[in-house]
């Protein structure tokens, strides 16, 4: 953990260049099966390290990320290193510049050992990439990881890394937060900049961090969020202090307990897990309030149209060689192009409506708890999960519960709450109002605390 | 109603091969159905949710 690894590196019982090259030595052992990077840039990580260690015994203290190796997904742009996006189209690709999130973590002194494989153009939640190999789940190898961030997600769950960094435009770092056992966390819209990232969908993409803890997303988030002007849709709201602080606690906590959708058509032991947990947080104070939200199903198809025509306009051009993409995202790109302007716009008028209709919400409660996924990781290259006797296209299953915090643009977390009874984990989703992540990492971080959580992935004793 | 959407990409200029339209057209068909619904009676002063300031880049 990205906490007890700073406190060894400042009392000297480890170094940088130690944690660096022990993280390039798992990746090495272990990345030809779990295929979570397209890129380590082993010789300038460790040079870092080596920079990151003279800092700290020459006095200089770059804060909590100082000198701890970390991951970014594959489209995010590393100045110099070679930015796939997970598609050939890109292969050759290498930026000029560092995306915005880069040069902060660098600020912050973090060691970026590589890029983390992906779903082709962060365009699915499989993360099965047919360019660059298929993720695989470190809890279950015949599982999936999840997507679109499911390399980073896998590579925090197998210990390749401290924390990564990935994006989200309708779940991609909250399902394989989940499917992997990790926290994953999506900020509030424009918390976090998005300058050097590929677009997906200009109106609803996300970066955020995946970390083993949830202090350990606070930290990474810390260090990532602010202002930036070359980002239009950036905030300018200061961040604050959000890394929740030792003995925080949720007594009095208002969470929100949905009495509609969230609970609907679930695998029985993510139900159970999820339920398990707010029980435990009840426990520790916090007021579970039953409460009807709005139509999340109708969010969700605004969601899917937005993203379907912002991600037409964003890969149309690379349609030109159209036989070098994936037939899944390229059916997707295909179907954005085939939405009609006026239909986009009454989607984002529509989604004028739902955020005021949501908004209303938080005069009841601080946050939503929620499962983040109705199932645990399906097995790869399955197509479909029965869910409340139905069968359920995987795809749109797992993106259920998820999609709609996108439109909406608030701060969602999941952290790990259980196992299900195939061993296999599942995500409790914490949702709050705008600009709160203080109030989210908060309420993860009690839960974590208390003990609301899973074992070690056993890929971590390989 | 559905759409006929080789119709509508063929008015477009859009050429996607006749094999692939087993992917595009039945999602589509699912998110018109749905999404149709939602669109009756949208009060026409209700504004999009997209960003744009004429004072960006003044600063």
């Amino acid at each position: 953990m990205i906490r007890e690894a700073a406190w060894d590196l400042r009392c000297g019982r480890t170094t940088s260049l130690a944690l660096t090259a022990a993280a390039l030595g798992r990746i090495a052992r272990l990345d030809d099966s779990l295929r979570t990077f397209i890129t380590v840039v082993a010789e300038p990580a460790l040079e870092r390290a080596r920079q990151a260690d003279a800092e700290l015994a020459g006095g200089h203290d770059r804060g909590p990320l100082h000198g701890i190796p970390v991951s970014v997904k594959d489209l995010i742009a590393i100045r110099g290193v070679l930015t796939t996006g997970g598609s050939p189209l890109c292969r050759d690709r290498v930026p000029e510049g560092s995306a915005g999130v880069v040069e902060r973590l660098e600020e912050a002194g973090a060691v970026i050992v590589g890029k983390n494989n992906l779903h082709e153009l962060a365009y699915g939640v499989t993360s099965a990439n047919p360019h660059f190999g298929s993720v695989v789940n470190p809890w279950n190898f015949e599982h999936s990881p999840g997507g679109s961030s499911g390399g980073s997600a896998a590579a925090v769950a197998a210990g390749l890394v401290y924390g990564a960094i990935g994006t989200d435009t309708g779940g991609s770092i909250r399902i394989p937060a989940a499917f992997c056992g990790v926290v994953g966390l999506k900020p509030t819209y424009g918390r976090v900049s998005r300058r050097g990232v590929l677009p997906l969908a200009y109106t609803l993409d996300h970066v955020g961090p995946l970390a083993a803890t949830v202090r350990d997303a606070a930290l990474l988030l810390s260090a990532m969020a602010g202002h930036d002007p070359a980002d239009p849709s950036s905030s300018r709201r200061p961040v604050g202090d959000i890394i929740p602080a030792e003995n925080c606690s949720i007594s009095g906590l208002r969470i929100g307990v949905p009495e509609n959708f969230f609970f609907d058509r679930l695998d029985r032991h993510v139900d159970g897990v999820v339920r398990q947990a707010l029980a435990h947080a009840q426990s520790l104070g916090a007021q579970l309030k039953p409460i009807r939200v709005p139509d999340m199903a109708a969010i969700n198809v605004v969601a899917r149209l937005i993203q379907l025509a912002e991600a037409a306009a964003a890969l149309a051009p690379l349609l030109d060689r159209r036989s070098e993409i994936g037939a899944d995202v390229r059916a997707l790109i295909d179907q954005g192009r085939l939405v009609a302007a006026t239909d986009y716009i009454d989607a984002q008028r529509l989604r004028r409506r739902y955020q005021a209709e949501f908004s209303l919400l938080w005069r009841e409660v601080d946050c939503l708890a929620t499962p983040t996924t109705p199932m645990p990781a399906p097995e790869r290259n399955r197509n479909s999960v029965l869910l409340g006797g139905d069968e359920e296209d995987a795809r749109l299953a797992a993106t259920r519960l998820v999609r709609g915090i996108n439109l909406l643009g608030l701060p969602a977390i999941s952290l790990p709450c259980g196992l299900s009874n195939a061993g296999l984990p599942v995500g409790l989703q914490i949702v709050g109002p705008a600009f709160s992540e203080a109030t989210v990492l908060l309420a993860a971080a009690a839960l974590e605390d208390s003990g609301v959580g899973i074992p070690e992935c056993p890929a971590h004793e390989k | 109603m559905t759409k006929h959407w080789q119709a509508i990409a063929q008015a477009q200029g859009i050429e996607i091969p006749a094999a692939e339209w087993d992917r595009i057209a039945p999602p589509l068909d699912a998110v018109e159905r749905a999404f149709r619904q939602l669109t009756a009676g949208l009060p026409s002063g209700l504004e999009p949710a997209l960003g744009f300031s004429a004072e960006e880049g003044s600063e």
